[in-house]
């Protein structure tokens, strides 16, 4: 195989989260509007007509892309005022949404903010979307039936 | 002449992140795509080289296909495999977007945020 070199494959980022902490001096309320309003969001992010109720559906959308229709499919999954908000992230049908998480921490007037991005089996057990009613919950037995058979 | 088997291609395929990330959790698979990724071989060779059985072996060649990361064809009456790197670029790629989009949109925010608080009361 002439490119067998480039198949070595790297398993390092096996962990498919990525975790991104960042410190804003500024007060925790002020960070939650910047996060759990449509305006807020848009004003760092995407425009967009998010609402802060769970079970909510909502669109970002950015300039399209040759490879992307500039669209992202989401619905609220989480809201714990000024502690936490979680959305499901859908850029393209044919890939499995994945859950875009923010956790807000206070630390002497200053906020941190965590955000994880993670793969679509970190949505909590008992959340029922309506995402989980067509294919993303056949994905999930799926793939629950490839790992009964090892 | 070559004819291609669709045997493994016309099962359900899941190239989602999930799929991929669970196919290659499994360290026997790990080897097999270390293996697959080197030349193309029949489940017969490919089974040589573990101390498992040649069902096990077909059954985890059937989760990496599954996950695109197999592919299969049909040399006379021999089945060979041989990895397809692509799904894993493929997720690879994700993450390395991901990270690099979050970095900037975290530092759009700490900047809006602390220069200017009075857009969010």
């Amino acid at each position: 195989m002439s490119d067998s070199q480039s198949n070595r494959i790297n398993y390092q980022k096996e962990a498919q989260v990525i975790r991104r902490s960042i410190l804003l001096d500024a007060p925790l309320s002020q960070v939650w509007n910047a996060l759990a309003t449509s305006e807020g969001l848009a004003s760092w992010l995407m425009l967009n007509d998010f609402q802060p109720i769970v079970g909510t559906r909502f669109t970002f959308s950015a300039e399209p892309q040759s490879n992307w229709n500039g669209i992202v499919e989401c619905e609220v999954t989480q809201v714990d005022e000024l502690h936490q908000l979680a959305f499901t992230w859908s850029e393209s049908p044919s890939l499995a949404p994945t859950l875009v998480t923010f956790e807000l921490r206070e630390h002497e007037g200053k906020t941190e903010v965590c955000l994880i991005h993670s793969g679509r089996e970190h949505l909590p057990e008992d959340y029922t979307s309506t995402l989980d009613q067509g294919w993303g919950c056949n994905m999930l037995r799926r793939l629950a039936a490839l790992i009964e058979m090892e | 002449m070559e004819s291609s088997s669709n045997r493994l291609a016309q099962q359900a395929r899941d190239t989602s992140l999930t799929a991929i990330y669970s196919a290659v959790a499994d360290p026997t698979r790990r080897e097999m795509m270390e293996l697959l990724g080197t030349r193309e071989l029949s489940i017969t060779a490919l089974a040589r080289h573990f101390p498992v059985s040649r069902v096990a072996i077909s059954k985890h060649l059937t989760v990496l296909a599954q996950a695109g990361l197999v592919e299969e064809r049909k040399i006379g009456r021999e089945h060979r495999y041989q990895l397809n790197p692509a799904p894993l670029r493929q997720a690879q790629e994700w993450l390395a977007h991901y990270e690099q989009f979050w970095q900037e949109k975290l530092m759009t925010l700490k900047a809006q945020v602390e220069e200017h608080p009075e857009d969010y009361p």
